[in-house]
Protein backbone atom coordinates (compact mmCIF):
# COMPACT_ATOMS: atom_id res chain seq x y z
CA UNK A 1 0.00 0.00 0.00
CA UNK A 2 1.72 3.38 -1.23
CA UNK A 3 0.69 6.46 0.47
CA UNK A 4 0.15 9.11 -2.68
CA UNK A 5 0.19 12.79 -2.36
CA UNK A 6 -1.94 14.86 -5.76
CA UNK A 7 -0.75 17.72 -5.94
CA UNK A 8 -3.64 19.56 -7.63
CA UNK A 9 -3.75 23.01 -9.95
CA UNK A 10 -6.60 24.56 -11.94
CA UNK A 11 -6.21 23.89 -15.77
CA UNK A 12 -4.99 20.35 -14.48
CA UNK A 13 -7.47 17.41 -16.20
CA UNK A 14 -10.48 16.74 -14.21
CA UNK A 15 -11.28 13.34 -15.55
CA UNK A 16 -7.56 12.05 -15.53
CA UNK A 17 -6.92 12.80 -11.76
CA UNK A 18 -10.46 11.79 -10.90
CA UNK A 19 -9.83 8.10 -12.48
CA UNK A 20 -6.22 8.00 -11.84
CA UNK A 21 -7.15 8.33 -7.57
CA UNK A 22 -9.94 5.66 -8.19
CA UNK A 23 -7.59 2.97 -9.27
CA UNK A 24 -5.12 4.31 -6.11
CA UNK A 25 -7.94 3.50 -3.99
CA UNK A 26 -8.75 0.27 -6.13
CA UNK A 27 -5.26 -0.42 -5.50
CA UNK A 28 -5.60 0.40 -1.44
CA UNK A 29 -3.33 3.08 -1.47
CA UNK A 30 -3.30 6.01 0.94
CA UNK A 31 -4.21 8.89 -1.11
CA UNK A 32 -4.10 12.74 -0.13
CA UNK A 33 -4.81 15.05 -2.02
CA UNK A 34 -3.69 18.42 -1.84
CA UNK A 35 -5.27 21.69 -3.72
CA UNK A 36 -2.89 24.46 -4.08
CA UNK A 37 -5.99 26.27 -6.32
CA UNK A 38 -9.13 26.05 -8.02
CA UNK A 39 -11.60 23.18 -7.42
CA UNK A 40 -10.61 20.00 -7.26
CA UNK A 41 -11.99 16.69 -8.94
CA UNK A 42 -14.87 15.18 -7.47
CA UNK A 43 -13.42 11.63 -5.57
CA UNK A 44 -14.91 8.90 -3.72
CA UNK A 45 -14.78 8.66 -0.11
CA UNK A 46 -11.29 7.78 1.39
CA UNK A 47 -9.28 10.72 -0.19
CA UNK A 48 -8.20 12.96 2.42
CA UNK A 49 -8.45 16.36 0.60
CA UNK A 50 -6.44 19.65 2.16
CA UNK A 51 -6.09 22.73 0.84
CA UNK A 52 -3.27 25.35 1.26
CA UNK A 53 -4.02 28.19 3.24
CA UNK A 54 -7.37 27.12 4.05
CA UNK A 55 -6.83 23.42 6.30
CA UNK A 56 -2.82 23.07 4.85
CA UNK A 57 0.07 25.39 5.33
CA UNK A 58 3.16 25.64 3.31
CA UNK A 59 5.20 23.79 5.97
CA UNK A 60 2.75 21.16 6.22
CA UNK A 61 2.78 20.71 2.22
CA UNK A 62 6.23 19.95 2.65
CA UNK A 63 6.27 17.34 5.25
CA UNK A 64 3.51 15.70 3.29
CA UNK A 65 5.58 15.74 0.29
CA UNK A 66 8.46 14.32 1.81
CA UNK A 67 6.24 11.65 3.52
CA UNK A 68 4.46 10.24 0.29
CA UNK A 69 6.17 7.71 -1.80
CA UNK A 70 4.80 9.24 -4.66
CA UNK A 71 3.86 12.61 -5.46
CA UNK A 72 2.29 13.69 -8.41
CA UNK A 73 1.93 16.98 -8.97
CA UNK A 74 -0.79 18.24 -11.61
CA UNK B 1 16.31 -1.18 -12.78
CA UNK B 2 15.04 2.06 -11.01
CA UNK B 3 10.87 2.74 -12.57
CA UNK B 4 11.26 5.35 -15.18
CA UNK B 5 10.59 9.12 -15.12
CA UNK B 6 6.76 10.17 -16.46
CA UNK B 7 6.46 13.14 -18.51
CA UNK B 8 2.75 13.88 -19.57
CA UNK B 9 2.40 16.72 -21.65
CA UNK B 10 -1.10 17.77 -22.09
CA UNK B 11 -0.32 21.71 -22.84
CA UNK B 12 -1.02 22.70 -26.12
CA UNK B 13 2.19 23.75 -28.42
CA UNK B 14 -0.16 25.81 -30.92
CA UNK B 15 -0.87 28.32 -27.68
CA UNK B 16 1.91 27.97 -25.05
CA UNK B 17 5.41 27.43 -24.45
CA UNK B 18 5.32 24.53 -21.77
CA UNK B 19 4.52 21.82 -23.91
CA UNK B 20 7.84 22.18 -25.74
CA UNK B 21 9.59 23.05 -22.32
CA UNK B 22 7.97 20.03 -21.39
CA UNK B 23 9.88 18.16 -23.99
CA UNK B 24 13.11 19.95 -23.36
CA UNK B 25 13.20 19.27 -19.94
CA UNK B 26 12.22 15.80 -20.34
CA UNK B 27 15.35 15.10 -22.86
CA UNK B 28 17.57 17.01 -20.07
CA UNK B 29 16.19 13.86 -17.49
CA UNK B 30 17.40 11.15 -20.56
CA UNK B 31 20.94 12.87 -20.66
CA UNK B 32 21.13 11.93 -17.32
CA UNK B 33 20.94 8.53 -18.07
CA UNK B 34 17.31 7.79 -16.68
CA UNK B 35 14.42 6.29 -18.18
CA UNK B 36 11.91 8.34 -19.12
CA UNK B 37 8.52 8.02 -20.55
CA UNK B 38 7.05 10.60 -22.96
CA UNK B 39 2.83 10.43 -22.91
CA UNK B 40 1.15 12.67 -25.36
CA UNK B 41 -2.56 13.02 -24.70
CA UNK B 42 -5.26 15.99 -25.27
CA UNK B 43 -3.93 18.97 -27.36
CA UNK B 44 -0.27 17.70 -25.86
CA UNK B 45 -0.68 15.74 -29.55
CA UNK B 46 -0.14 18.25 -31.26
CA UNK B 47 3.99 18.03 -30.94
CA UNK B 48 4.12 15.63 -33.62
CA UNK B 49 1.90 18.07 -35.92
CA UNK B 50 3.61 18.57 -39.43
CA UNK B 51 4.22 22.30 -39.82
CA UNK B 52 5.90 23.11 -36.10
CA UNK B 53 5.89 26.72 -37.53
CA UNK B 54 2.49 27.13 -36.53
CA UNK B 55 3.43 25.87 -32.80
CA UNK B 56 5.16 28.25 -30.06
CA UNK B 57 8.62 27.36 -29.81
CA UNK B 58 8.59 25.35 -32.99
CA UNK B 59 12.02 25.18 -33.96
CA UNK B 60 13.39 23.80 -31.01
CA UNK B 61 10.20 21.02 -30.87
CA UNK B 62 11.65 19.88 -34.53
CA UNK B 63 15.33 19.36 -33.07
CA UNK B 64 13.84 18.32 -29.68
CA UNK B 65 11.89 15.79 -31.84
CA UNK B 66 14.64 14.93 -33.92
CA UNK B 67 16.77 14.31 -30.87
CA UNK B 68 14.39 11.91 -29.51
CA UNK B 69 13.74 9.65 -32.64
CA UNK B 70 18.15 9.34 -32.71
CA UNK B 71 17.57 7.96 -29.15
CA UNK B 72 14.85 5.90 -30.32
CA UNK B 73 12.40 7.00 -27.99
CA UNK B 74 9.11 6.80 -28.62
CA UNK B 75 6.14 9.09 -27.89
CA UNK B 76 3.02 7.38 -25.79
CA UNK B 77 0.02 8.86 -27.03
CA UNK B 78 -3.34 8.23 -26.21
CA UNK B 79 -5.44 6.98 -28.89
CA UNK B 80 -8.53 8.98 -28.52
CA UNK B 81 -6.46 12.01 -28.87
CA UNK B 82 -5.19 11.14 -32.36
CA UNK B 83 -6.25 13.87 -34.73
CA UNK B 84 -7.96 12.50 -37.78
CA UNK B 85 -5.25 14.80 -39.71
CA UNK B 86 -3.94 12.16 -41.86
CA UNK B 87 -0.34 14.55 -41.81
CA UNK B 88 0.02 14.69 -38.05
CA UNK B 89 3.25 12.60 -37.62
CA UNK B 90 4.29 13.04 -40.63
CA UNK B 91 7.59 12.05 -39.93
CA UNK B 92 6.64 8.62 -38.62
CA UNK B 93 8.10 9.18 -35.05
CA UNK B 94 7.70 5.37 -33.57
CA UNK B 95 4.40 6.24 -31.30
CA UNK B 96 2.58 3.72 -29.05
CA UNK B 97 -0.61 4.16 -28.42
CA UNK B 98 -2.34 4.01 -25.12
CA UNK B 99 -6.21 3.81 -23.73
CA UNK B 100 -6.82 5.98 -20.74
CA UNK B 101 -5.77 2.97 -18.55
CA UNK B 102 -2.56 3.10 -19.90
CA UNK B 103 -1.92 6.30 -19.19
CA UNK B 104 -3.37 5.56 -15.54
CA UNK B 105 -0.57 2.72 -15.16
CA UNK B 106 2.10 4.28 -16.27
CA UNK B 107 1.35 7.44 -13.81
CA UNK B 108 0.95 5.00 -10.88
CA UNK B 109 4.49 2.71 -12.05
CA UNK B 110 6.40 5.88 -12.68
CA UNK B 111 9.13 6.85 -10.12
CA UNK B 112 8.28 10.52 -10.61
CA UNK B 113 5.88 12.25 -12.98
CA UNK B 114 6.11 15.76 -14.35
CA UNK B 115 3.01 17.01 -15.62
CA UNK B 116 2.98 19.99 -18.73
Amino acid sequence: MARVLHLWKSGADTQLVADTIATQLDAGDSVTLAVLDGVPPATRSGVVIRRLDADLTYRELVELIFGAEHVIPW
Amino acid sequence: MPDPVLVLIAADPRHTHRANEGMRIGLGIVAGENDVTFVLRGPGVHLLDEDTDDLVDGDDIAKFRANLRRLDIPFHVEASDIPDDPSWNADGHPVRRLTRADVIDLVRAARRVLAF
